[in-house]
């Protein structure tokens, strides 16, 4: 394969494993906005104008102990949309057909993420997708609904230190995910992401979250994309991912009989 | 009384392997019918004898973060005995409780490791008992 067939992005991409952008589509996160507002004002029963709701002080309506609930109710409506996936996509419809293909498997539910300010119950420590049953033929598109920045935000490690990562991974000292964090930590970087901007990631990268510190609560959504025909893992078709986008010779050949079968 | 998750993303010592929404929700629907309260799972990971999470969670259980934790099943024990008493260590000593949500068991005494104890081996050994005999 020649070096120059990837464009500045994929470049970027196979070299970080992550791009930030401006969402492709502004009305598109509007109506995911929208949506995500309008129900959380329902299953909380608040009586606010959807635009005078602030996402960032979600805090002042939910704790520790319900927050489970409210996001899985929330996770469960948001999906019931029928416009809200292909909302989802057009943020950033582009750049996945750049960097994962156009022919698209998209996982079937979009995943939400409440983080508020000091809460233990809601973490994702250090890990790789694929340590828990992903393909690493996905990719990640992660849309924060906030400003996310420090331990409001995710961590990822930086790209280059991948091969040391692998290596140490079976170092007999490292016994518990504490462990793995610490042995790491100064190579993870937690993204600085706006409202307003994408990130999609490479999931093979180790990535996390820990307790949010700042005064603010991070909403996000997360959604895994893969190229139709590549391998799946224990995340499979069907069950996990559906087709998105199916080209014309791929119809015809699904379809293609030959002469004389039924 | 809270009780933290544990799933597994490969397969199991006895060969099984689940969803993780599937093995979610047996948790889920086993800590409800008991009247505990159900804490995000935490994902053992794939790799071949990877117990980080598992070590992980004995270090949050000491740390009083939680007072159970919800396995998916028995099978998912680790298969060294060693791994297995700093389990039991928390029943004896630190009055923690643990629930193997697919079998339906609760263990939270002496008597009570002792026959898990059994359980185990025995649903281990299986694997390499015949599953035919024929008789000639």
């Amino acid at each position: 394969m020649k070096k120059n067939q990837y464009n500045k992005f994929e470049k970027n991409f196979i070299k970080k494993g992550l791009i930030i952008k401006k969402t492709e589509n502004r009305n598109a996160l509007y109506y995911i906005e929208n949506i995500i507002k309008k129900n959380l004002l329902k299953i909380l029963k608040l009586k606010i104008n959807p635009k005078n709701f602030q996402l960032n002080n979600l805090h002042h309506y939910i704790d520790e102990k319900n927050i489970n609930t409210v996001r899985l109710k929330l996770i469960f409506e948001i999906n019931k949309d029928k416009n809200f996936r292909q909302n989802f996509f057009t943020v950033a419809k582009n750049m996945i057909s750049t960097i994962v293909g156009n022919e698209l498997a998209m996982q079937n539910n979009i995943n939400l993420s409440i983080q508020i300010p000091n809460d233990e119950t809601s973490l994702l420590p250090i890990h790789s997708d694929t340590w828990s049953g992903d393909s690493p033929f996905e990719t990640v598109l992660w849309l924060p609904m906030v400003n996310c920045y420090k331990s409001k935000s995710m961590f990822i490690l930086n790209a280059k230190k991948m091969n040391l990562f692998n290596k140490t991974f079976n170092d007999k000292k490292i016994k518990s995910i504490s462990d793995l964090y610490e042995k790491f930590k100064k190579d993870l970087k937690f993204l600085k992401i706006n409202y307003g901007e994408y990130l999609l990631f490479n999931q093979n990268l180790p990535h996390g979250n820990l307790v949010n510190k700042t005064q603010e609560t991070r909403v996000s959504l997360n959604c895994r994309f893969k190229s139709l025909f590549t391998p799946y893992s224990q995340k499979d078709l069907g069950t996990f991912f559906s087709p998105l986008k199916i080209r014309a010779a791929t119809k015809l050949g699904l379809e293609y009989k030959l002469p004389g079968e039924k | 009384m809270k009780f933290k998750g544990y799933i597994s993303s490969r397969k199991l010592l006895d060969g099984s392997v689940n969803h993780q929404k599937v093995q979610n929700l047996v948790i889920r629907d086993a800590c409800e019918k008991r009247g505990f309260e159900y804490k995000l799972s935490l994902t053992e990971y794939g790799i071949k004898n990877c117990f980080l999470s598992f070590n992980q969670l004995l270090i949050d259980i000491k740390k009083n973060k939680f007072d159970g934790i919800a396995f998916y099943s028995l099978a998912q024990l680790p298969k060294k005995k060693f791994d297995r008493e700093k389990l039991y260590k928390l029943i004896k000593l630190n009055k923690k409780k643990i629930l193997f949500s697919l079998e339906n068991i609760l263990v939270e005494n002496i008597a009570d490791i002792k026959k898990i104890e059994n359980l185990f081996k025995i649903k281990f050994l299986l694997k390499f008992s015949p599953k035919k005999i024929k008789i000639k």
